[in-house]
């Protein structure tokens, strides 16, 4: 018996050892270590990542600044290993104690029971008057919170386009006159050119709609002909030399910046890195809509925290209390005017549009996008990969219109993750959809 | 640095969650039962029984993780340490099972080199993996050098790569050889040969491969080659020659393991041949000789194993000048074929080699296959001679000497 306790004496005498280290001794010497596991963008949108990695350093700088004793862990994963992650971590009891990622994700966190509902009710939030919180609701607290707001928008060369296109037909136009479009083939990022044909809300629809629901999952008859009437569009616009699809949005952002492109649709996330290689020939719109004039509606993204199901009490007060943290005013102004390309979801803080003319673009954007949330356009983008890959065919010509509509039909009747549990079938109207 | 003391912190964290501490509770109590009872059982390192004893704590896991996962609680840590049980069961199995085909002291070997730290490694990893994912920890950066950043992983992969790609390779080449062996009809030399050139290429591909994966800018490489090139010149310009040398000799095919060559007169087998200097064995005194590979490069190599492997060989015997050549050659070459290393094929000639001062001189060739055993065919070769001349009534004559008394001188 004098061996095992012989290793677990010198195990003892490591953990001291490293204790001694300078560096470890000072993140030993807080009582609490908050582990912060956030979804920072796919593999491929690095912009997306470099942006929302700011964001958090800046906080966390903060947040420990004003409270030297909570050590806060920052660890980031792509958003395509979230869920593999946190279900091997959470299976060991390792999982985090709080999660920054898109809406999506969350709903999945929250389903699989990977993350645990907000301690905070209504009453610890009240005076911060959060944007959405109401559709993140269960019973007293919240499945999540809305962190941070990040729109659509249209990113193009001043000096290329003195006036960017307000509608499709207008976008078409400039591309035939020679302006280098850009248009994304990822589906919940290019569904926006649908709001002209009408085409969006029964998209959406389509796949908000519980598996289980009397109607079922297909489009109403009356949606069918909008529907393909926006994928021959999709289609038509792809004959145009100078219309070009990418697979990314990041591709878009980069071919814009080598000055290849003119005028692309843009995460607001995308920005910042845009405005560092374009300066002040940067330009931001809304995004061309409807003949009437009406301004296109996109999916934007909505970043929410979650909170892991793991922590010790001390470990989910210090979550609450570095959550509650982010969404003060202070944190929330901060979040805006030093890594711009975020809107928060605090109202106390006001978007200062007189000062930021980007700000003001992307303040514009905000009431036209369609905010994910635990009830709507979730489904969409948990589909994105099938659903773009139907898109490339139709933008490619490898299948018709027709077969792509079938093909999307058949795809949303799969049962997949519907919106959350315990909520009346989503109705998804244009009203409900924009702010 | 920090970002990894960051890291070990924040593991320390978890152990103020109880589900964490249960665990590791649990754990703890499995594996210090199972190892009090193989001390009390003293039970030989490599026994069935030892193995057998295992099957208690994993057990005894499976079972605690079943309760926890009903009420709900976690028990991945649990599941992780059971499965590297089952894992280490099911190599020692194997091990033992190996040691009854092969030889025992060349299975712990491997075991102890290979088998054992792979294990280890690869606990470590799966348990970063699961608690923190690889990926964030492999690129925790640790320092910089040549304006490049190491990370943690790049770190781990240039310490413990070159030692799996030598070690490891060990095995997979030896198998790939006896393959090419029997597939391509390889000889035993073409084939040590063989596995000696894939097992560089695999280290060197696998090095290359480390280096890119470090992210090794071209400049810091060039640095390096230039300091390499001057220290060649220098001091190791005999150790970059002999490898060099080594190399050389085996692509060239002309002197390879299995090869019998004459070194310093003697008849030796090559054994290994290494980075440096190549391993001969002298079958005369057991002796293992280093021998530079230079030294094959730049001198005349006598070699047995050239283009094929026979030898001739030849005994000069003696006999008395009253027999008939034709009678003594015709004994001779009776004998000789009589023997059983000598081949039949080519065919062993005898003749008058010398008509010496007490006897005639006969030289007979023989061919024999194995030409480290020279020594030993010639004795018996000799031996049977002798039996034969004396069944004939052959003398062989000891030196003789016919003194001649002149008459005395007339007197003057």
């Amino acid at each position: 018996m004098r061996r095992p306790f012989l290793g677990l004496a010198t195990l003892a005498l490591l953990a001291l050892s490293l204790a001694g280290c300078s560096g470890l001794g000072e993140a030993l010497r807080p009582s609490v270590n908050l582990q912060v596991l956030i979804a920072s963008g796919r593999i491929a949108e690095r912009f997306n990542r470099e942006s929302l990695r700011k964001v958090v350093e800046s906080e966390v700088a903060d947040f420990t600044t004003a409270n030297p004793e909570v050590t806060v862990h920052v660890r980031y994963v792509p958003e395509d290993d979230l869920l593999a992650t946190m279900r091997k971590r959470s299976a060991m009891g390792a999982g985090p104690d709080l999660i920054i990622a898109r809406v999506p994700l969350a709903l999945v966190m929250s389903q699989e029971r990977l993350s645990q509902p907000s301690g905070l009710g209504a009453s610890d939030l009240a005076p911060l008057r959060l944007r959405h919180l109401e559709e993140f609701r269960r019973g007293a607290g919240y499945d999540a919170l809305p962190f941070l707001l990040q729109p659509n928008l249209a990113c193009f060369h001043r000096r290329a386009l003195a006036r960017p296109p307000a509608t499709l037909a207008e976008l078409l136009r400039q591309a035939e006159e020679g302006r280098r479009i850009g248009l994304s083939l990822v589906l919940d990022q290019v569904s926006w050119t649908g709001t002209g044909f009408g085409a969006q809300d029964p998209l959406l629809r389509l796949f908000d709609t519980p598996p289980d629901a009397p109607a079922g999952r297909s489009l109403r008859p009356e949606d069918r002909p909008r529907v393909l009437r926006w994928l021959r569009w999709l289609y038509r616009a792809n004959i145009n030399p100078n219309v070009r699809f990418s697979d990314t949005n990041e591709d878009l952002a980069e071919q814009l910046m080598k000055r290849e492109l003119d005028w692309i649709s843009c995460n607001s996330a995308v920005i910042p890195i845009l405005r560092q290689a374009l300066g002040r020939d940067l330009g931001l719109a809304l995004l061309p809509g409807d003949s009437e004039g009406q301004p296109a509606r996109a999916v934007g993204r909505l970043q929410t925290i979650s909170f892991g199901r793991d922590s010790a009490p001390a470990q989910r007060e210090a979550a609450e209390r570095f959550a509650l943290f982010l969404l003060n005013d202070y944190s929330q102004n901060k979040v805006m005017t030093r890594t711009v390309g975020n809107l928060p979801v605090n109202q106390n803080v006001i978007v200062p549009v007189k000062r930021s003319e980007v700000l003001a673009a992307i303040q514009r954007s905000e009431p036209q996008a369609i905010v994910p949330s635990f009830h709507r356009a979730v489904g969409v983008r948990l589909q994105r990969q099938p659903l773009s890959r139907l898109i490339k065919q139709n933008v490619y010509g490898e299948a018709s219109p027709e077969e792509v509509l079938l093909q999307i039909e058949a795809l949303a009747r799969q049962r997949g993750v519907s919106p959350a549990r315990g909520t009346a079938p989503a109705r998804v109207q244009p009203t409900t959809l924009t702010e | 640095m920090d970002s990894l003391l960051s890291l070990l912190a924040g593991w320390l964290g978890l152990l103020s969650r109880g589900s964490v501490l249960l665990q590791l509770l649990v754990v703890s109590v499995a594996l210090l039962l199972y190892r009090s009872a193989l001390l009390r059982l003293r039970l030989p390192r490599s026994s069935w029984r030892r193995l057998a004893l295992l099957v208690a704590p994993i057990v005894a896991l499976e079972l605690v993780a079943l309760l926890l996962g009903r009420f709900g609680r976690p028990s991945g840590l649990i599941g992780l340490v059971s499965t590297l049980l089952q894992i280490w069961g099911a190599l020692t199995a194997l091990r033992l099972a190996l040691r009854r085909v092969q030889p025992p002291a060349a299975v712990e070997a491997y075991w102890q080199r290979a088998v054992l730290p792979l294990y280890l490694v690869l606990a470590l990893v799966v348990l970063v993996d699961r608690i923190e994912g690889l990926q964030p920890v492999g690129s925790i950066p640790l320092l910089r050098m040549f304006g490049q950043s190491f990370t943690l992983g790049g770190l781990v992969l240039l310490v413990l790569l070159p030692y799996f790609l030598v070690v490891l390779s060990e095995l997979p080449v030896f198998l790939a050889g006896g393959a090419m062996e029997r597939l391509a009809g390889m000889g035993a030399g073409n084939r040590k040969a063989f596995e000696l050139l894939l097992r560089y290429a695999v280290i060197g591909v696998g090095l290359l491969w480390l280096a890119n994966q470090l992210g090794l800018n071209s400049t810091a490489v060039a640095a390096i080659a230039g300091g390499l090139s001057v220290g060649l010149g220098f001091g190791i310009k005999e150790v970059f020659s002999n490898f060099v040398s080594g190399l050389w000799l085996l692509f060239e095919g002309s002197v390879r393991p299995g090869d019998v060559l004459v070194y310093e007169g003697d008849p030796c087998q090559v054994r290994k041949l290494g980075l440096r200097a190549a391993t001969l064995w002298r079958d005369s005194d057991n002796a293992e000789l280093l021998v530079p590979n230079q030294t094959f490069f730049t001198a005349t190599t006598t070699t047995y194993s050239g283009t094929d492997s026979l030898r001739c060989a030849r005994v000069v015997i003696g006999a008395a000048y009253r027999h008939d050549p034709d009678d003594v050659v015709r004994v001779i070459l009776e004998t000789v074929r009589a023997q059983p290393r000598v081949l039949a094929e080519p065919e062993p000639y005898a003749f008058v080699w010398n008509f010496a001062d007490s006897a005639i001189d006969y030289v007979v060739f023989y061919w024999i296959h194995d030409p480290m055993s020279n020594a030993t065919i010639a004795g018996e070769v000799r031996r049977a001679l002798w039996h034969a001349f004396r069944d004939h009534g052959i003398e062989i004559p000891r030196p003789q000497r016919v003194v001649q008394q002149l008459p005395p001188p007339p007197p003057i």
